[in-house]
C-alpha cells in the first residue's frame, strides 16, 4: 500500500488540482470543486477501501462517533468548501438550489436580496454548511410554524460511494415521484452519500416579526401559558421555554414567543400574551434570546476548555474528571417541562450544572457541567426516563469526556437491522464516514 | 402459484371469514380508481391484526408470491393492482383508531382508517387531519401513506408526509419495524421520510402516527372569473410575490366548468379562467390578505370576484371542484386524468401548449389544477367507440407529462407512479437516480414480492447490476441539467 500513496495522490491531484491535496497524517485533505470531482474522489476511494471523511466547516464533528478509520489505511477528508454557489434562486417560484459547501448564512443573504430565506435557524449560521446542517439534520426554533430540513428540501444531487451521481425530487415542491432520497440523505451524517446541491422550497422573509418573553420563578406558569398557545388559533413562528441559569444571576425562567404576521394580527396577538400571562413578568425581547440553544454549546465548550486548563496545570491524579457534555433530548410537547425540572433538580443533587431551552417542538438542547462520572451516571438516569416516555436523548458532544460506555444514541431500534442494510445497498464497502452512525454505521 | 396448501394456510391465518377466493368477488379487487388495467389476484385477505399482517406476508416470502396492500381502492395510478396469481392484503378490516392525544396533537390509526374519519375523530376539540385528497370521504390513511397523498390544502399544510410521524411497519420478509416515532426525530436514518410515497414497494404499514393541526380561526375563500389563464396565473405570482400563503389555490378552465356546472350547479361564472382562492388564519389576517387577493384580481382585469360569506356557500364552491373530475362525464364519453406538476411560473406557457397539443391531436383537453403549487391535472378527453381514439388520447396524455418535466417538473404532483407512469420515470430520472431507488428497494425487498412491477420504469432484479451512465437526452443536450 505504502509504495502506492504517492500514485493515488496524483490521481487526486489530476480530479481536483494539485493545490487542492494536501497529504495529512494517515492520509489526505481533498477539496473537490463539483459533483463531478466528488464522484472521481469516491471511486477511487471505493476501489481502494479508503475510508472517506466527510466535512463542510466540522461545527458539528462531536454530534458524531469518531471516525472508525480502517486498521492502517490511508482515509481521506473530503472538504465540501469550494462547491459554495446558490446555483438557483427561483424567486418567483419560491426555489433555489443551493452547492453543499455553502455557508447557510451567505445564502440566506442572497436569497434576502429577493426577499426570501429557507424557513431554518440552525446553529453556527455563519460558519456552517449547507451539506452538514443537512447530514446532522439540524433545526432550531422555527421548526413549529416552517418544519424541519424534511418539509424545506425539495429534491438532491448526491454521489454514491461508487461514484454514481444521483438526483432525487426536482424543482417543484409537489412532487410524489420516485422515493424522497432527500429525506434519506438527510440526518444520516453522510453515511448513504455525498450530499453536493440541495434545493430547498423558500418562503418569504417575514416585515413585521415581534418576540416577548415571559419570566416567572416557576416553571409551571410558563408551561401552562406554552401549551395554551399551542392549543389556541394564534399563529407563531416559535416558541421555547429557557430554564434559568443559575449561575448567571438570572433567576427566572423564561418562555420566549416569536410573532410574525401582519402587523395588526402581530399586535393582537401580542396584547393576547399580555392580558394570559396576567401577573407574570412580560418584556419585549430581540432577535439574541433565539440563541439560546447556541448559549447552550458555547457554555459547555467554555467550561470544558477551562477544565482542561485547570486539569493540566494541577498533577494528573490529584482532581477528578470535568466534563461538559451537550444533549438533544426529543419528547411530546407534553413532557418538555416536567424534563426540565427534573433536569435541574437532578443536576443539583449530583452537584452538576445544568442548562436546557425546549422548543415547543419537544426538541431539547441541554447541557451538563461539573464531574464527568457524575454526569455519565445522570445521563445515563435521564436517558432510561426519556425512552420511557417515548422520547430519546443523543449525545452531541466527544464522548471520551462523558465516560466510556455511553452510547450516543441509546435507544434500542428494531429498524437497526433494515438500517444496516441499506447501508450496505448504498456504500457496500463502509467508505462513507464508517463508523459515525446509530449502531456503529 | 397459489396451490391448495397455500390457500388453506392463508385461511388459519385471517379466519374462514377473512379469505376470498370466488372469482366473482375477486374481480371487485382487479384494479383501483385507474381501471384501465386489471389484473384479478390469486386470493384476498382481510386480515384484523398486525400479526395476521406479519403471518401472511411471511408467508408469502417463504413461497416468493407477490402481494399488495389495498385501502379503499381510490388510487389514480393503478398502485393498488394486483400481480397476477398474487394475493391483495385488504384493510378494510383494520379500520381503529387507537389513540387520540389532543394535548400532544397525536393520532394513531389503523391503515384502513378513512382519512376523514381522522379529522371527525379530533373535530370537537378543534382540530383536523390536513391532507385533503379529493376522495377523503372513502380513501384510507394506509393508501394515503403509499401514495404520499395531497390535496387542495397542501400548498399551505404540506402534504402526507408532512404529517405521519411514526409509522408501524411489516417488512417484505415479515420483519415488524417501527419508523420514526410519537416524538420528533427519532435516532437513525429517516425512514419514514422514505416510506411515505414509496407506493408499497417496501413494505406494508400497519400504524401510523399522523399530526393534527388546530382548525383556523378564520376562513374566507374567494372566487374570480378571468378572460385568460395568463391573467390568473399573473394573479397567483401576484400573490406570491406578496408574500402571501394562501391555504388553497385552484384554477379551472371553461371546459371544466362547463361540466362542472352541468353535473353539480355550483353556480360559477363561465369564463376562459377561474380562480379559487382561499385563506385562513387569525380574522385580522385573513381580513387584510383578503383585501389585497381583492385587488390583485381587479389588478389583472377579473371580470367577477366573489367572496363566499357563509359555510354553505364556501361548501358549494368546493363541492364543484372536488366533483370537476366525476363530471366530466357529463361533456365526454371517457377522459383520462393526468398529475403533472410544472414551476408556477411555466403555468401560462405550459398551459398554451397542452392546448396546441390538444388541438393538434383533435382532442380536447380540461384544465383542473392546483395554480398555488403548479399542479396540473388535464384531462384528455375522447370516445372509446371511435376506433384509434383512445391510442391518441393515452400518447396525449403521456406527451403532457414530458412537456411538464421539460418545463422543470415532475411526472406526478399526487397520484403516484404506479403501473401508469412506469415508463414516464424513465423520461424524468436518469438511470443513476433509478438504480439508486432501487438498490434501496432491494435493501427492504430482495425478494421482490412487495407491489412489484410498480414505480420503476421495468423490472429489475435485485442482482442485476445497472448499465453505464447514459446522460438524460435533455442533459446531453443541455436543455437542462436537473430534473
Amino acid at each position: 500500500m505504502a509504495t502506492d500513496l504517492p500514485k493515488l495522490e496524483a490521481e487526486f491531484a489530476a480530479i481536483a488540482g494539485a493545490e487542492n491535496v494536501v497529504a495529512s497524517e494517515g492520509g489526505w485533505l481533498v477539496s473537490p470543486a463539483s459533483t463531478e470531482e466528488v464522484a472521481g474522489v469516491l471511486r477511487i476511494a471505493n476501489a481502494r477501501g479508503l475510508p472517506v471523511k466527510v466535512i463542510g466547516a466540522a461545527t458539528k464533528q462531536d454530534w458524531f462517533n469518531p471516525l472508525d478509520f480502517h486498521a492502517g489505511r490511508p482515509g481521506i477528508v473530503l472538504r465540501t468548501g469550494r462547491m459554495h454557489s446558490v446555483r438557483e434562486h427561483a424567486a418567483q417560484d419560491l426555489t433555489a438550489i443551493v452547492d453543499a459547501g455553502c455557508a447557510w448564512g451567505e445564502m440566506q443573504r442572497q436569497l434576502a436580496q429577493q426577499g426570501q430565506r429557507v424557513a431554518l435557524d440552525p446553529l453556527w449560521p455563519e460558519r456552517a454548511t449547507i451539506g452538514g446542517i443537512v447530514a446532522a439534520n439540524d433545526s432550531g426554533a422555527l421548526r413549529l410554524r416552517y418544519g424541519s430540513l424534511r418539509d424545506l428540501i425539495i429534491g438532491m444531487t448526491i454521489v454514491l460511494a461508487d461514484g454514481s451521481i444521483a438526483r432525487s425530487g426536482g424543482k417543484v415542491v409537489k412532487n410524489v415521484a420516485g422515493y424522497d432520497m432527500h429525506k434519506l440523505m438527510t440526518g444520516a451524517a453522510g453515511t448513504l452519500g455525498v450530499i453536493t446541491q440541495v434545493n430547498f422550497r423558500l418562503h418569504p422573509v417575514e416585515q413585521v416579526v415581534r418576540t416577548l418573553t415571559v419570566r416567572s420563578l416557576d416553571l409551571a406558569p410558563l408551561e401552562r401559558l406554552m401549551h395554551e398557545i399551542s392549543d389556541s388559533q394564534m399563529v407563531v413562528n416559535a416558541m421555547q421555554l429557557r430554564l434559568r441559569a443559575e449561575a448567571d444571576g438570572k433567576e427566572m425562567h423564561a418562555l420566549d414567543v416569536m410573532f410574525a404576521a401582519g402587523a395588526e394580527c402581530v399586535e393582537e396577538q401580542a396584547k393576547w400574551l399580555r392580558l394570559s400571562a396576567m401577573r407574570l413578568h412580560v418584556e419585549e425581547a430581540g432577535r439574541g434570546v433565539w440563541l439560546a440553544r447556541q448559549s447552550v454549546f458555547e457554555s459547555a465548550s467554555r467550561r470544558e476548555a477551562a477544565s482542561r486548563i485547570a486539569a493540566a496545570s494541577q498533577a494528573e491524579a490529584a482532581s477528578p474528571m470535568e466534563a461538559a457534555s451537550v444533549f438533544k433530548v426529543s419528547l411530546l410537547p407534553q413532557d418538555i417541562a416536567r424534563f426540565l425540572a427534573h433536569l435541574q433538580a437532578a443536576a443539583s443533587g449530583a452537584g452538576l450544572r445544568c442548562a436546557g431551552v425546549a422548543q415547543a417542538t419537544g426538541l431539547i438542547t441541554a447541557s451538563l457541567m461539573g464531574d464527568a462520572s457524575a454526569s455519565a451516571a445522570l445521563l445515563r438516569s435521564l436517558r432510561a426516563e426519556v425512552e420511557s416516555r417515548s422520547g430519546s436523548l443523543a449525545l452531541q458532544s466527544a464522548l471520551p469526556q462523558i465516560g466510556p460506555g455511553l452510547d450516543r444514541w441509546g435507544a434500542s431500534i428494531d429498524a437497526l437491522p433494515l438500517m444496516r442494510r441499506v447501508k450496505q445497498a448504498l456504500d457496500p464497502n463502509c467508505i462513507l464516514n464508517p463508523g459515525r452512525f446509530v449502531g456503529g454505521i | 402459484m397459489l396451490n391448495q396448501a397455500i390457500l388453506e394456510d392463508l385461511g388459519r391465518m385471517v379466519g374462514s371469514d377473512g379469505i376470498i377466493l370466488e372469482r366473482e368477488q375477486l374481480q371487485t379487487y382487479e384494479c383501483d380508481a385507474l381501471t384501465a388495467f386489471r389484473v384479478v389476484p390469486g386470493a384476498v385477505v382481510l386480515p384484523r391484526t398486525t400479526a395476521q399482517v406479519q403471518e401472511v406476508v411471511r408467508l408469502c416470502a417463504r413461497h416468493g408470491i407477490p402481494f399488495v396492500a389495498r385501502g379503499a381502492g381510490t388510487g389514480l395510478s393503478g398502485g393498488a393492482l394486483p400481480a397476477a396469481g398474487g394475493i391483495v392484503i385488504s384493510f378494510a378490516r383494520m379500520t381503529r383508531i387507537l389513540e387520540v392525544d389532543i394535548a400532544n396533537q397525536r393520532v394513531a390509526v389503523e391503515p384502513g382508517v378513512i382519512n376523514a374519519h381522522v379529522t371527525n375523530a379530533v373535530a370537537d376539540h378543534g382540530y383536523f387531519y390536513a391532507p385533503d385528497p379529493s376522495s377523503q370521504p372513502v380513501c384510507t390513511i394506509g393508501g394515503n401513506v403509499a401514495e404520499n397523498a395531497g390535496g387542495a390544502h397542501c400548498l399551505k399544510y404540506g402534504f402526507t408526509t408532512t404529517h405521519v410521524l411514526g409509522l408501524e411497519v411489516v417488512l417484505p420478509d415479515g420483519e415488524l419495524v417501527h419508523l420514526g416515532g410519537a416524538a420528533l426525530d427519532a435516532p437513525g436514518y429517516d425512514l419514514t421520510g422514505l416510506f411515505v410515497g414509496s407506493e408499497g414497494t417496501l413494505g406494508v404499514a400497519t400504524k401510523a402516527i399522523l399530526r393534527i393541526v388546530k382548525r383556523p380561526e378564520a376562513v374566507q375563500t374567494l372566487l374570480a372569473a378571468f378572460h385568460s389563464s395568463t391573467a390568473a396565473a399573473d394573479t397567483v405570482s401576484g400573490m406570491i410575490s406578496a408574500g402571501m400563503l394562501p391555504s388553497a389555490i385552484e384554477m379551472m378552465d371553461r371546459l371544466s366548468i362547463q361540466a362542472t356546472e352541468a353535473a353539480v350547479h355550483a353556480g360559477y361564472p363561465l369564463c376562459e379562467a377561474l380562480l379559487l382562492v382561499e385563506l385562513d388564519g387569525p380574522v385580522s389576517e385573513v381580513e387584510s390578505q383578503m383585501r389585497m387577493v381583492r385587488d390583485l384580481c381587479a389588478l389583472h382585469g377579473s371580470s367577477e370576484v366573489r367572496v363566499a360569506q357563509t359555510a354553505d356557500e364556501r361548501a358549494l364552491i368546493w363541492k364543484g371542484r372536488k366533483a370537476a373530475f366525476a363530471a366530466m362525464g357529463r361533456i365526454a364519453k371517457n377522459y383520462i386524468l393526468q398529475d403533472g406538476v410544472i414551476p408556477r411560473t411555466a403555468l401560462a406557457r405550459v398551459l398554451r401548449q397542452i392546448e396546441e397539443m390538444g388541438a393538434a391531436a383533435g382532442l380536447r383537453i380540461a384544465n383542473v389544477f392546483h395554480a398555488g403549487d403548479g399542479n396540473l391535472h388535464p384531462m384528455v378527453l375522447y370516445d372509446d367507440r371511435i376506433p384509434g381514439q383512445e391510442e391518441i388520447a393515452l400518447d396525449l396524455s403521456y406527451r403532457i407529462l414530458r412537456a411538464c418535466v421539460d418545463a422543470g417538473g415532475s411526472i406526478t404532483g399526487e397520484h403516484g407512479v404506479g403501473k401508469e407512469k412506469q415508463q414516464e420515470m424513465g423520461y424524468m430520472f436518469s438511470e443513476p437516480d433509478l438504480a439508486t431507488m432501487q438498490r434501496v428497494r432491494c435493501a427492504f425487498d430482495p425478494k421482490g414480492i412487495s407491489n412489484p412491477d410498480k414505480l420503476f420504469p421495468r423490472p429489475r432484479l435485485c442482482a442485476e447490476k445497472a448499465g453505464p451512465y447514459q446522460p438524460h437526452p435533455l442533459e446531453a443536450s443541455g436543455v437542462a441539467e436537473f430534473f
